[in-house]
């Protein structure tokens, strides 16, 4: 615990992530937000001047705060407490908790315009990485934790999401199709736990990673899962070692290990501690 | 070092612990839970067709055939997917109606509910009499956003 909340490490991670959240958040809400179709023309205002300044990393200790909170409106005041349900779903959230956890990132000193006025080491804090990561273990656990019943297992929920989707009322009659369901559905449920837990533990070896990314590859493909396939995949840079991400983004060679026992990470896809 | 060691053990606790409300059954639609794509899909039906000879014959029958109505880009929604009980006697009325008087409709069907599937009809009444009462089901019910 106090070597998470001391360390200092690249910054690039952070800020990688922050251009990222940025990005996710035009995708989803820019065009609503234009001003012919804003509910708000001040909140549309305040979207675009936060978000544009911390996508330059411009102001980014202001800038990034004032995004979080721009979010935090969005959802909250509009989606959920003025009934605009099209702006509170699971994606609209999980955009709006990785805006507020980037306010909390040092994600101003890479790959931004603040160093133009402010040069310095690109290291520092990243104890709040560990927030972005806690928030995909928490989607995993908790989805998979739905998942554990006779009805997905069984296989009956995907054959229900797919007639809903694809086949209507006239689902396939084949019967490997039943043990297609059933299979996947086991296989969705424990690949999620394994995210979880790995995640909430902080260890996701490279395998664990590839296959998340499979998995949401997959569903970006099947299902109208808007930015939630792209944001779970951003954010799993928060479980790779920021020095690593470091050095990748320098093209620089990862340093030689001494020993077997004391090799230090080299791979940025193994977040393994 | 205690803000960021507040904040960390506060927020983390928040991430991990506040989706337990509405997993315990809580409303509130200001905490989020992560139950993805959970009723979608709840409420189709899925339905064969038959039709009873006098002779005691059972001949399966094709919706989109019997009603004249294209099966693929064009079909109508409410025949391509079935939607709940009201949606599956309004298909069995217009069968009815297809068929010609003293038809004998034959359906089997399940529901798709929070709890899996369901049975709906297993065939042994006439669809084209009139149909003995249908308890309703609040589980064959897509839950809105925050139920």
């Amino acid at each position: 615990m106090i070597d998470l909340l001391t360390r200092e490490a690249s910054t690039r991670s952070a800020a990688l992530l922050r251009i990222a959240v940025v990005l996710l958040l035009w995708t989803r809400f820019a065009a609503e937000l234009t001003l012919v179709a804003t509910p708000s023309v001040p909140l549309s205002l305040a979207f675009f001047a936060a978000t544009a300044c911390l996508l330059v990393g411009l102001w980014t200790r202001l800038s990034a705060p004032a995004t979080a909170l721009v979010t935090l409106v969005l959802y909250f005041w509009f989606g959920v407490h003025r009934g605009h349900t099209a702006w509170i779903h699971h994606h609209h959230y999980l955009l709006v908790s990785a805006a507020c956890i980037c306010a909390l990132t040092p994600c101003g000193r890479s790959f931004a315009l603040d160093r133009l006025r402010r040069a310095g080491p690109e290291r520092g804090p990243v104890w709040a990485l560990r927030l972005y990561t806690l928030q995909l273990a928490s989607v995993y656990l908790w989805s998979a934790q739905a998942k554990l019943s006779p009805a997905f297992l069984g296989g009956a929920q995907l054959e229900h999401i797919a007639m809903s989707l694809y086949f209507g009322s006239d689902p396939p009659t084949w019967p490997a199709y039943s043990v297609l369901t059933v299979a996947a559905a086991w296989l969705v449920t424990l690949l999620e736990l394994a995210l979880g837990l790995g995640f909430l533990l902080g260890k996701t070896p490279r395998w664990l990673l590839l296959a998340g990314v499979a998995l949401h590859a997959a569903l970006y493909l099947s299902l109208p899962v808007a930015t939630f396939s792209a944001t779970m995949i951003c954010l799993y840079l928060a479980a790779l070692d920021p020095d690593a991400v470091d050095r990748w983004t320098r093209g620089e060679p990862a340093p030689a290990p001494l020993s077997t026992a004391s090799a230090p990470r080299t791979d940025p896809l193994d977040s393994r501690t | 070092m205690r803000l960021r060691a507040g904040l960390l053990l506060g927020l983390a606790s928040f991430i991990l612990a506040s989706p337990a409300h509405r997993a315990l059954g809580g409303r509130s639609p200001y905490l989020r839970d992560w139950m993805l794509y959970r009723d979608v899909g709840v409420g189709l039906v899925q339905a064969s067709f038959a039709v009873h000879d006098p002779d005691g014959h059972t001949t399966d029958i094709d919706r989109f055939t019997a009603l004249k109505l294209p099966r693929a880009a064009g079909a109508p929604r409410w025949l391509t997917h079935i939607s709940g009980e009201t949606g599956l006697h309004r298909i069995c009325s217009q069968l009815c109606a297809a068929l010609g008087p003293g038809a004998d409709l034959r359906v089997h069907a399940r529901i798709a509910t929070t709890a899996g599937w369901a049975e709906l009809d297993h065939g042994e009444h006439n669809r084209c009499l009139p149909q003995p009462p249908h308890p309703l089901r609040p589980e064959a019910t897509p839950r809105r956003l925050h139920d």
